[in-house]
């Protein structure tokens, strides 16, 4: 479990967000809301240890973030991002073997465990056509899918996405929470994702975390919060 | 690709065998000259390769990010002060002022980049950087007397050349730890090569890998520099080369083949100037012809990536 009270995040000495109190448990599916600016992705690298947070307690398993070493958190939690990558020449299986890097020797080698995980996260995803591919050449959905098994062959139990749904067709993003949706009920797996789209979620995830424009973060279930008023004053739903 | 590998060997051989077989009488003069020239080109490319993916930016190299400048810099230092300093400090002297600009330039850069400096700028600044540098060094040069000039403007030159058997062990031992350094980066650059922030998702310690890149591309810029001189151009297109060769990015790899084309590139060289010893053509020019073509090609073939 993830737990953290009175958390305050931000960047370059700034703080964005003060005050949170939260947690976070296995098997969950959590969206993130919030207006552009409202520090979505400043709280989502903050609970993956990305950016030190400014103050207060952030915990994984009871342990405090700053008392677990590095290669321990990147064991439990992985992460998508929504920054590019611009590697000419990355093979789609060589971008995927990337994440099993917490597990392996000093030189990189695959055990026969490594090979196992990856084989299974790339017939989960069906992305043995494109597996030999090179990543710059995929469109953005295929890359989507290929960063989401990276992060999976890391075999995470906290599974952290930024904007993951953002440059997706109808289709793919549907697919997309269908998979999700998968992790968390049938693999126990916590996955936490920050969006803007929310008629695609509304009917699939557990929880909603809203930041509204007072910077308070809300912890609701979708029903509660649709009765809640909270949508129709930040989205004018 | 393995033959791409070891047709690269046995092209960095084949020129040492020639060089040998045809000069054998010679042997003690051209000998250092190849372990030279194999170990520096090697060593450049290298170089060129780790700043490449530290800066995320395929135009980087030592000469244009100014961190040969840097290094000539201390050594420039270094040789206008030899007149005043024991003989004692004399071999390992030279490297180690040829490491503290290198190191120099590489810090300011790395600071710099941290505060979302763009790749042109970078490039831009790097230009800058060695034009200050080479302003200061000119006048180092007018403030000094001539026999220490005339010793600055040989090395200045940049050649495989330059060394006597006595400093060969000192430069052979120095590659020797530059490549030991190197071989314990593949992973974590093949990790660094998708982005700081992933990197660091996969428990990566960042900063201190950060730092130990600049702490070996220095090594590495400053060994070389120190002993042949700056060279330019084989630290920026051998990895081009090698990953267009290659059309791949794992890094284990990458590396020993860029470190084989740099050696190569280097021999070639130094096997042009044998050819044609007669009109004593400077290092730096022949790799000048070679490498400024092969960036402009590049940037020609990438213009929408810039």
């Amino acid at each position: 479990m993830i737990e953290f009270k009175n958390l305050s995040v931000g960047f370059n000495n700034k703080t964005l967000l003060k005050d949170l109190d939260g947690k976070i448990e296995k098997g969950q599916l959590i969206a993130l809301m919030g207006v552009n600016g409202a520090g979505k992705s400043c709280l989502l690298k903050t609970l993956t240890a990305l950016n030190p947070k400014r103050s207060g307690e952030l915990s994984l398993d009871k342990v405090s973030y700053e008392s677990s070493s590095p290669l321990d958190l990147a064991k439990k939690m992985a992460v998508v991002l929504t920054e590019k990558i611009h590697a000419d020449f990355l093979k789609v299986i060589e971008l995927i073997h990337l994440g099993r890097s917490p597990y392996t020797d000093v030189w990189g080698n695959l055990s026969d465990a490594d090979s196992k995980s990856i084989f299974e996260v790339i017939s989960l995803l069906k992305l043995e056509r494109i597996q030999n591919n090179f990543f710059s050449e995929l469109s953005d959905g295929q890359k989507q899918k290929v960063l989401l098994a990276r992060a999976l062959v890391q075999a995470p139990q906290y599974l952290f996405l930024d904007e993951p749904t953002t440059y997706l067709d109808i289709p793919s993003k549907v697919e997309l929470m269908k998979t999700l949706k998968q992790l968390s009920h049938e693999k126990q797996m916590a996955v936490f994702f920050s969006t803007h789209d929310l008629n695609l979620i509304e009917d699939v995830v557990d929880f909603i975390w809203l930041i509204d424009a007072d910077g308070v973060l809300h912890i609701k279930s979708p029903e509660d919060l649709r009765s809640s008023g909270l949508l129709k004053t930040n989205f004018n739903i | 690709m393995i033959t791409v590998l070891l047709s690269l060997v046995l092209i960095s051989y084949g020129d040492v065998g020639f060089t040998l077989s045809d000069e054998v009488v010679v042997w003690q003069l051209r000998f250092p000259k190849i372990i030279v020239a194999f170990f520096a080109g090697g060593l450049l490319a290298s170089a060129g390769l780790l700043l490449q993916v530290f800066f995320q930016n395929p135009l980087a190299g030592p000469d244009l990010l100014g961190i040969n400048a840097g290094s000539s810099l201390g050594v420039a230092l270094f040789i206008m002060a030899s007149g005043f300093l024991p003989e004692s400090v004399m071999t390992i002297g030279q490297p180690f002022m040829a490491m503290i600009g290198a190191m120099g330039v590489f810090t300011l850069l790395a600071f710099l980049v941290h505060k979302n400096l763009s790749r042109i700028s970078l490039l831009i600044l790097g230009l800058l950087i060695a034009s200050f540098t080479s302003s200061f060094i000119s006048v180092l040069v007018n403030m000094t007397p001539s026999l220490q000039v005339k010793n600055f403007l040989m090395w200045s030159m940049g050649s495989f050349q330059g060394q006597t058997l006595e400093e060969l062990p000192l430069f052979i031992f120095l590659s020797f730890v530059g490549i030991l350094l190197l071989i314990t980066l593949p992973k974590k650059l093949n990790q660094f090569i998708i982005g700081e922030q992933y990197a660091k998702s996969m428990g990566m310690n960042v900063r201190s890998f950060k730092f130990s890149l600049i702490l070996i591309c220095s090594l590495l810029v400053a060994t070389v520099t120190a002993f042949c001189g700056p060279i330019g151009f084989i630290g920026i297109i051998a990895p081009h080369i090698a990953r267009s060769f290659l059309k791949r990015s794992d890094i284990r790899l990458v590396m020993p083949a860029v470190f084989l084309i740099g050696s190569a590139l280097a021999l070639f060289t130094e096997l042009i100037l044998i050819f044609t010893s007669q009109y004593s053509l400077a290092t730096n020019s022949i790799l000048g012809l070679i490498g400024a073509p092969v960036i402009a090609l590049y940037l020609y073939k990438e213009r929408r990536m810039l």
